[in-house]
C-alpha cells in the first residue's frame, strides 16, 4: 500500500515534470515565447526538427510515416495528418511496446493513464494480447512555435522513459518478456 | 531496459494508421493572432462560458492544479484543468480539457473509447468509473494542451470547440449503440 501511494505521488508530478525538462534544451524560459507561429509544416522541416532533437530516422514506411528512434532509444512511429499538398497540419507520435496478456502491466498502463494527463495512452489488441501505444498528438493548425513542437517531441521521449520504468517496477518479467518478443 | 522492437512491433506500426479526424483546415483566420506561453485562469474560465458550458464552478482540489468546470449538455460535463502554473500570476503552461459521458455498461464504454481512439485526432478516451457512483462506468475524453514557448491565443477557444464537437459525436455514437443511454442521462441530469 504505501509504495502504491508513493508511485502515485511520483506520477502525480510527472504532468509538470516534462515542461522542466525540456526547458533545459531551449533558449529562453519555457514561459515567453521563442519564435513566430507556424500553422503547417512540411515533412522535411519536421525531419530537420527531429534531428535537432536527437531523433534518428530508423524507416520510411510511407512518404507519411515514418518510424523513429528516440533520444532515450525508444522505437516510435510518427504518422502526418492533415496533409495537403507539401504541408501537414499535424503529427502524431507513439512509442510502442508489446504487452501480450501480462495482467500486472496492464493494470500498472490502466494506473499511469489515470495519472499522467499529457500522455495519450492506448492499447491496441492483437492475436498475442495487447500493444501499449504512448505518446502525443501534437497539431500545428492553430499556431505553434517550432519550439513548442520540439518541446512536445521532447515530451514524448520523456513519457516512453517513465512508462517503461513505471513498467518494470509493476511487473518485473516484463524486460524477459520484450527479449522473448524481440528474439522471436 | 529501452522498448525493443520485434516483427509484432514492427506489424503494429505498419498496422497503426494516423486517424485525421477533428483536423479541420482554417488557416486563413488564425494567422495574425498573438503568440502566448501561458494561460490565466480567467482565460480559461472565459473560454469555457463562451464555449457554452455552464452552471461552471471552481472545482480546485490542490492550488498549484486549478480547476474549473460545469455542464456542456445533458449529462455531460466540460472541465479545465490547468498544470505547471504559476500560482501568483495565475498564468500556467498546460490545460487539460475533460468530459465524461455516462454509459450504461462497461462494454458499451469500451466500444465507445476504441473508436474515438481511432478516429480523433489530439483527443485521449478511458474508460472510467464515476467517483459518487461507484457501480457505474463513464467514458472520459480528454485533451492537454501545450503552451510552453508560445502557441496561438486562438489555440484555447478552437481546441475548445473541437472538443465540444467530439463529445457531440461521441454522445450520437453512445446513443445509437444503445438507445438506453437516453433514459440514463435525463435521469443523471434531473438529479
Amino acid at each position: 500500500m504505501i509504495w502504491r501511494i508513493f508511485t502515485l505521488a511520483a506520477l502525480l508530478l510527472l504532468a509538470g515534470l516534462p515542461h522542466s525538462r525540456a526547458a533545459l534544451a531551449q533558449t529562453g524560459t519555457p514561459d515567453e515565447v521563442s519564435g513566430k507561429l507556424i500553422y503547417s509544416i512540411a515533412p522535411e522541416q519536421m525531419e530537420l526538427l527531429l534531428v535537432e532533437s536527437g531523433f534518428t530516422a530508423l524507416q520510411k514506411l510511407e512518404p507519411l510515416r515514418w518510424i523513429l528512434r528516440s533520444p532515450g532509444g525508444y522505437t516510435m512511429v510518427m504518422n502526418f495528418v492533415g496533409c495537403k499538398e507539401d504541408r501537414c497540419e499535424g503529427a502524431r507520435l507513439r512509442a510502442v511496446w508489446p504487452l501480450g496478456q501480462r495482467d500486472a502491466a496492464l493494470k500498472a498502463v490502466r494506473f499511469y493513464e489515470d495519472t499522467v494527463a499529457i500522455a495519450h495512452v492506448s492499447l491496441q489488441p492483437s492475436q498475442q494480447g495487447f500493444y501499449l501505444l504512448v505518446g502525443r498528438d501534437i497539431w500545428l493548425l492553430p499556431g505553434r512555435t517550432l519550439a513548442n513542437v520540439a518541446t512536445q517531441l521532447e515530451q514524448v521521449d520523456f513519457l516512453a522513459g517513465t512508462m517503461t520504468e513505471h513498467l518494470v517496477k509493476n511487473d518485473p518479467g516484463i524486460a524477459e518478456f520484450w527479449q522473448q518478443v524481440q528474439a522471436r | 531496459m529501452r522498448s525493443s522492437i520485434g516483427a509484432g512491433v514492427i506489424a503494429v506500426l505498419i498496422a497503426f494508421a494516423g486517424p485525421v479526424g477533428g483536423v479541420s483546415a482554417q488557416p486563413e483566420s488564425l494567422i495574425g493572432a498573438k503568440a502566448v506561453a501561458s494561460v490565466s485562469y480567467d482565460d480559461l474560465r472565459r473560454a469555457l462560458l463562451e464555449a457554452g458550458a455552464t452552471d461552471i464552478r471552481d472545482l480546485t482540489v490542490d492550488p498549484k492544479i486549478p480547476s474549473f468546470g460545469g455542464v456542456h449538455s445533458q449529462a455531460a460535463s466540460l472541465q479545465g484543468v490547468l498544470y505547471a502554473c504559476d500560482v501568483v500570476e495565475q498564468r500556467c503552461r498546460g490545460v487539460q480539457l475533460i468530459s465524461l459521458i455516462p454509459a450504461t455498461t462497461r462494454r458499451t464504454a469500451q466500444i465507445i473509447v476504441g473508436g474515438v481512439e481511432r478516429t480523433a485526432f489530439s483527443i485521449d478516451a478511458r474508460v472510467t468509473e464515476l467517483v459518487n457512483r461507484p457501480d457505474s462506468v463513464a467514458v472520459m475524453l480528454s485533451s492537454y494542451l501545450v503552451y510552453d514557448y508560445g502557441v496561438s491565443e486562438q489555440l484555447l477557444p478552437i481546441a475548445l470547440e473541437q472538443f465540444r464537437r467530439a463529445i457531440d459525436q461521441t454522445k450520437k455514437f453512445m446513443l445509437k449503440d444503445d438507445p438506453a443511454h437516453a433514459d440514463l442521462w435525463a435521469k443523471q441530469a434531473g438529479n
